[in-house]
């Protein structure tokens, strides 16, 4: 399985901190995730900055990104100001 | 004079004797208030090097145009004085309501010089100011204190036991906000002075009232609809950010050895929100909201802002969150700086483990802090090493490669070798290692926009600029977070856009084009409302020619003249510098981009900023912001 772990706006809009979900891609991790969590809106997860085990994946290859199971995917909403 | 209450009161608390520091309109125009304002009133009021424990140093209160105004964040107010923590100018700036009813009472500010030989406390009103015996007061922390002053309707500005006992981080504080930065509270300690209260119903006179009404509605509404004003800080504070940080490398971790923590999400945001949070609350006068309300010792109290979390928390190895919020509590009542107690305590920590200073103290183990915070405000045990900050105890035990402070001030919690700009900004600014006074550029590395913190080509000429803006926004009178609608959304929103990637990665490149303005601030006398409403509130205010060309330039003056005092007080070139760690230690080993590269960005610096090569002013440069008569 897959962690994934929300962080800043998309944790609070969402109410959700953490889930786990199966292997695939990125964009596979992400449908799943709209299906456990029908409050998060594409555009919130298309926009979320995404760290893999803490590493950062960025352009539209990241849809493409493989995730294994134990990996972690962090989805970090853009603004974080203070 | 329109906008502002027109005196400044100068109080000597050795002779007794109360009466008016002059300011004129000119100077008014010049400096406009806060802090530049009060660097206005130190540099004239010094000819050579001022101790901070002297009779000759002065306390300078400063309000600002907009304060009790209707301007949106606009409650902030600064004070000023030679810092015991860097021997150097510092200001601090507070958002409690001190200044509001400083202000209602027909004071724009207040000069406080000599040392009463008694304990004493200032009591304003409009019609008078008197000199009070202060002994019931002494040793009472600041909520007792307040509450001993009088009842809701009158602003105060008190010292804790801290401030009493000359801890030289000092802080001084107003209901539950801080002046916490440069060790103010322990001036306050070292004249006696255990605090202020003031009120008062005077009215200030604006210019164009009904124009400044209809600006501060469409200003509230931007920032109730911008990302950043409207949904982060309102919804997570600034606690929202360690998560971010955590990920970026930025967070201070175990003495700032690593810029993450793993266990950050103990004590992020998220998890002060879910667990900890009562409620949001703010500033008089702020639409934001950006406080929080938690519980410690079965008190609703104040939580923790961002620099708190950091350095209780990650730089001490410390999950507990609970603690973190107890300590907070505890540094406020006792009047302690969390940035500066938090970098002693690590630094204590790491001297500990690395066998120079064997006191006790270790990461990971925060059993004794409640009470070392008791120790450092009363000067008790170790505490009396503590109390002296991180340049201090490196000087007693060693260590100094690794003591985390620039010119003497502790840094923040913006771990600086992930964010070349803020490095620079720590090792620049007039304060010490200041993130706000350093201009604070890791909001363009990765907090707001996402420009890369890896690269310190270009950052030069940015750190000036929003070294200035800052300078400015404080001048004026509100809180910094108002400039985050600088920030465009479209680029704050969609980091992951094709055309927001390729700006991010451009805005490097664009550092000439910034250059260019901040030299020639006259291609800016325009203003642009919902870009930077600042000006144009200055401008409705107090009827000067306010454009973002001039503020900008108000800026500029002050950080200029507070560097000509900062010389004055000894500062060379050299103390423009980072710990070693920063600088020589990569932050990870995998990563050879991992460190601060100050000198190449600080050569660029000083060019831009039209220093010479040992970080002097130029006459050319002072003529130009109207500083020709300054000097060191």
């Amino acid at each position: 399985m897959i962690t994934v772990k929300c962080f800043g706006l998309i944790s609070v809009d969402c109410s959700i901190r953490q889930l786990l979900v199966k292997e695939g891609t990125v964009r596979q991790v992400l449908n799943e995730i709209r299906q456990s969590c029908p409050n998060i809106s594409e555009q919130d997860l298309i926009e979320a900055i995404m760290f893999v085990n803490k590493q950062q994946i960025s352009g539209n290859k990241r849809f493409s990104v493989v995730l294994k199971a134990g990996d972690e995917l962090a989805l970090l909403s853009p603004a974080s100001g203070g | 004079m329109v906008g502002y209450a027109g005196k400044i009161a100068k109080i000597n608390l050795s002779s007794g004797i109360v009466g008016d520091y002059l300011v004129s309109d000119q100077d008014r125009e010049l400096f406009i208030g806060g802090k530049t304002l009060a660097a206005k009133v130190i540099y004239d009021s010094f000819k050579s090097k001022v101790e901070a424990f002297s009779e000759e140093n002065i306390i300078v209160i400063t309000t600002s145009p907009l304060t009790s105004s209707t301007s949106p964040c606009s409650s902030r107010f600064n004070v000023s004085t030679i810092s015991p923590l860097t021997g150097l100018l510092v200001s601090s700036n507070c958002g409690g309501s001190f200044g509001l009813h400083l202000k209602r009472a027909g004071y724009d500010g207040l000069v406080i010089c000599g040392k009463s030989k008694e304990k004493v406390y200032i009591d304003i009103t409009s019609e008078d100011i008197t000199i009070k015996n202060a002994e019931h007061l002494w040793g009472k922390n600041t909520g007792e204190a307040q509450d001993l002053l009088g009842g809701k309707g009158r602003g105060k500005f008190v010292i804790g036991i801290a401030g009493e006992n000359m801890v030289r981080y000092a802080a001084v504080i107003s209901e539950e906000r801080a002046a916490g930065r440069g060790g103010v509270g322990a001036v306050f300690g070292f004249k006696n002075l255990k605090g202020i209260v003031a009120s008062g119903k005077e009215n200030i006179e604006i210019s164009a009232q009904e124009g400044f009404k209809k600006h501060n509605q469409n200003w509230i509404k931007k920032l109730k609809s911008h990302l950043l004003t409207g949904e982060q800080l309102p919804k997570l504070g600034t606690a929202g950010l360690v998560s971010m940080m955590n990920f970026r490398n930025q967070l201070a971790t175990k003495n700032y050895s690593r810029g993450n923590y793993d266990d950050f999400e103990a004590i992020n945001g998220e998890t002060l929100k879910q667990d900890y949070t009562i409620k949001n609350k703010g500033c008089v006068t702020c639409p934001i909201q950006c406080g929080r309300v938690v519980k410690a010792y079965g008190k609703e109290v104040k939580g923790p802002e961002l620099e708190t979390l950091g350095l209780l928390g990650s730089n001490l190895l410390n999950n507990d969150l609970q603690s973190i919020l107890n300590l907070n509590h505890l540094c406020d009542e006792y009047g302690l700086d969390t940035i500066s107690f938090g970098s002693s305590v690590g630094f204590a920590m790491e001297l500990n483990e690395k066998g120079l200073w064997k006191n006790g103290l270790t990461f990971g183990d925060c059993s004794l802090l409640e009470e070392l915070v008791k120790q450092v405000a009363t000067r008790e045990g170790i505490g009396d090493v503590l109390a002296e900050g991180t340049k201090r105890i490196s000087e007693r035990y060693g260590g100094s490669d690794f003591a985390m402070n620039v010119k003497g001030l502790e840094i923040a919690a913006y771990e600086p070798r992930a964010a070349q700009g803020m490095g620079l900004g720590y090792a620049t600014s007039n304060r010490g290692g200041c993130h706000l006074n350093g201009g604070y550029l890791v909001v363009l590395e990765g907090l707001g926009l996402n420009v890369s913190g890896k690269i310190a080509s270009g950052k030069a000429a940015y750190t000036i600029f929003f070294q200035d803006l800052m300078e400015a926004v404080s001048a004026g009178g509100t809180c910094l977070f108002t400039t985050y609608s600088l920030l465009p959304e479209v680029l704050v929103k969609n980091p992951n856009q094709s055309l927001v990637r390729f700006i991010n990665k451009a805005i490097p490149s664009f550092s000439w084009l910034v250059g260019l303005l901040h030299n020639h601030t006259s291609l800016m006398n325009f203003n642009l409302k919902s870009i930077l409403p600042h000006p144009y509130s200055i401008k409705a205010v107090t009827g000067f020619n306010a454009t973002i060309g001039s503020f900008i330039k108000t800026g500029e003056r002050g950080y200029n003249l507070e560097r000509i005092i900062n010389l004055r007080q000894g500062l060379k070139g050299s103390d423009d510098t980072l710990p070693k760690r920063l600088t020589s230690e990569l932050q990870r080993a995998e990563d050879a981009d991992s460190q601060v590269k100050l000198q190449g960005m600080l050569k660029d610096y000083y060019k831009i900023r039209g220093w010479d090569d040992q970080g002097v002013p130029t006459k050319r440069r002072l003529k130009k912001l109207g500083l020709e008569d300054y000097g060191v």
